[in-house]
């Protein structure tokens, strides 16, 4: 296991090396539908990092006893039952929040950020690398999400986190941004300025 | 003639006017990933409107009959095992439920085509195991359990049928004009740090952009066809 | 000799069933988990999804007394719908309030109509769900919107008028400035609803 990178390597490389939304390019759905303000990213990044962190230690557990080939029918088990508390518990503590992410919290199961850690990180490694590579990929998508939900919302309707930033007095809302183009065009933008970053570091 | 148009009117609302990508954002996985060349990005999206028709009824039946809370097998169930102080409601267990659907669908639709259809195999057997994994699908299974939890208008068997076949449908609309537009791109000199994704989310923002221009057509029709 | 091992006689172990033990074991796991979170907050949600129906009552029937809300199933060609009879506190009643739901400008629109003991007028409109356009259509759940129907009557079609210039006259409401067709389903729906079920509450 000496070629595996070690907890704290996972933990870092989720963020930004192997940013799950400008990196690997996925879980695009709920990057997309969920970011129209900052409280409903932050929600929806704590929701999969709760789903990440508990499937990667019951994988990580059992990684020894999976047979190989019921592995996938392991995972999805695993991530469906995980989805489904986590779903429970926004309609019963936090009903409004629910109401607005609607599907797309039980459409975590489908998130392929989850299958691909389980079945890169989590049923390869120890329960410690396992913990610190889900926090580290929840904190990864949290930055992602957060990225596009501010950018969205400040133009969009003038706010951060429900308090009114641009004034209506100097500051016309582009309603467009809270709208589905505005999703594709704000992480068009965004994923293209993160490859100049990039480029620009690779050159020096 | 009532039902008929109102079954219409669903199917144009599943298929354009909330367009499943475009609108409601659930595909986009494939919808980025497979859409650099037309022949495959078609396949794929008519994969997807198969996978998504069987899911569509497994959903419904499961959902009707089990699922939804009140639901006659689950009340029948309850009485057989004599559990008594509870409501019976086996809701807790769709999510889990209908990912196994989708994927006892996805390997029947494998192993049918392939038996039975093997060119259309070769044309989009590939695409296939990708779609468990696809969100639109489970979407739509997650769409028609909504509509079974009202008992005030609850949809029929028709109507998810409906849903999912224009729900597949609009994917194939979106990814395909997706896939011309991609094909032409390729072409063209784009800067650097859009290539790829960057620009494949620009034109899909356009796309979005026109397919807003559909909202408020089901309004407008429904009130034409006097429904 | 590997031949000979594959083609004999299969033994327990390689019964399907023992060889997916773990996959039943946790199946076994995963059930009593969820069990236990339908039973320790199915019913939150259920009092949440009451409530969200509740507190808007008293807005909708002014005087209401929610602890003496009545809930009548109504039925009428096949047709359901759970209307609330509405009591004040010393259980007289104050009215009625009738959940409406339809089409919208982008998605289904669901209301909540409140109306007077003899369903003759409106007292109160409130919108529960909704995906109308942000800054547009939205609007419809706006109070400045919403009051418009309050005292129009129930017998007749509510009418949609647009423009700034002139007062509406009875029963008109003014559509949003550039959210017509929105203003004008929120009218269709009530007018629909009230069409069907008026009659039928007594």
């Amino acid at each position: 296991m000496n070629d595996q990178p070690t907890a704290l390597e996972r933990f870092w490389r989720g963020i930004i090396p192997e940013n799950p939304t400008y990196r690997q390019v996925l879980g695009m759905c709920p990057t997309l539908a969920v970011t129209t303000n900052v409280q409903g990213a932050i929600t929806m990044a704590a929701a999969t990092t709760f789903v990440l962190v508990c499937a990667n230690i019951m994988v990580s557990l059992l990684r020894k006893i999976i047979k190989p080939h019921l592995r996938i029918l392991v995972f999805t088990l695993t991530i469906a039952t995980f989805v489904t508390i986590a779903d429970y518990f926004l309609q019963a503590f936090m009903p409004e929040m629910s109401a607005q992410l609607g599907p797309y919290i039980p459409l975590i199961i489908v998130n392929c950020i989850i299958i691909s850690r389980c079945e890169v990180c989590a049923s390869k490694q120890s329960l410690v690398p396992a913990i610190a590579d889900g926090f580290g990929q929840g904190l990864g998508f949290l930055l992602g999400l957060c990225s596009i939900a501010v950018v969205r919302e400040l133009l969009g309707s003038g706010t951060l986190m429900g308090y009114t930033v641009l004034s209506e007095n100097f500051w016309v809302n582009c309603g467009i941004m809270i709208l589905p183009p505005g999703a594709f065009l704000t992480l068009g933008c965004l994923m293209a300025f993160f490859n100049w970053i990039g480029s620009k570091k690779q050159e020096n | 003639m009532e039902t008929f148009l109102s079954l219409l009117l669903l199917f144009l609302t599943a298929a354009v006017i909330n367009n499943f990508v475009l609108i409601n954002f659930v595909g986009i996985c494939p919808f980025l990933g497979v859409s650099k060349k037309l022949s495959s990005a078609f396949g794929m999206g008519l994969a997807v409107t198969f996978v998504m028709t069987i899911a569509g009824f497994l959903s419904w039946t499961f959902t009707y009959y089990i699922l939804r809370p009140d639901a006659p097998g689950t009340v029948w169930l309850f009485n057989a095992f004599g559990v008594e102080g509870v409501a019976p409601n086996l809701s807790i267990l769709s999510y889990l439920v209908y990912i196994f659907v989708i994927a006892a669908s996805v390997q029947f639709v494998e192993m049918y085509v392939k038996k039975f259809f093997p060119p259309l195999y070769k044309a989009f057997g590939v695409f296939l195991p990708l779609i468990t994994t696809n969100c639109a699908i489970l979407f739509a299974c997650l769409e028609i359990m909504k509509r079974l939890q009202d008992p005030a208008n609850l949809w029929g068997l028709t109507e998810a049928m409906v849903y999912s076949v224009g729900g597949g449908l609009g994917f194939t609309i979106a990814i395909t004009i997706m896939a011309g537009i991609r094909e032409e791109l390729e072409l063209n000199d784009i800067p650097k740090p859009f290539r790829g994704v960057g620009i494949a989310l620009l034109t899909a923002c356009i796309l979005a952009m026109a397919f807003m221009g559909f909202s408020g057509v089901n309004a407008g029709l429904s009130k034409w066809l006097g429904l | 000799m590997s031949e000979e091992n594959s083609t004999r006689k299969k033994s327990w172990k390689d019964n399907y069933l023992v060889q997916a033990w773990l996959i039943l074991l946790m199946a076994a796991l995963y059930s009593a988990v969820l069990i236990l979170v339908q039973l320790n907050w199915g019913p939150i949600i259920k009092e949440n999804q009451r409530q969200a129906t509740y507190s808007q009552i008293p807005i909708l029937v002014p005087n209401t007394d929610v602890a003496n809300v009545v809930e009548k199933t109504l039925e009428k060609d096949g047709k359901k719908v759970v209307a609330y009879q509405c009591f004040d506190a010393q259980k007289n009643p104050t009215g009625w309030v009738l959940p409406a739901s339809g089409q919208g400008f982008a998605d289904v629109v669901d209301l909540l109509v409140g109306l007077d003991t003899s369903a003759s007028k409106l007292t109160g409109l409130v919108v529960i769900n909704q995906k109308e356009t942000p800054g547009l259509g939205n609007l419809i759940k706006e109070e400045s919107f919403r009051k418009q129907f309050i005292g129009t009557a129930a017998d007749q079609d509510i009418t949609v008028v647009k423009g700034r210039d002139g007062s509406p006259e009875k029963n008109e409401i003014r559509a949003l400035t550039g959210a017509t067709i929105s203003s004008q389903s929120v009218c269709d729906i009530v007018n629909n609803t009230l069409k069907t079920w008026r009659e039928e509450l007594k």
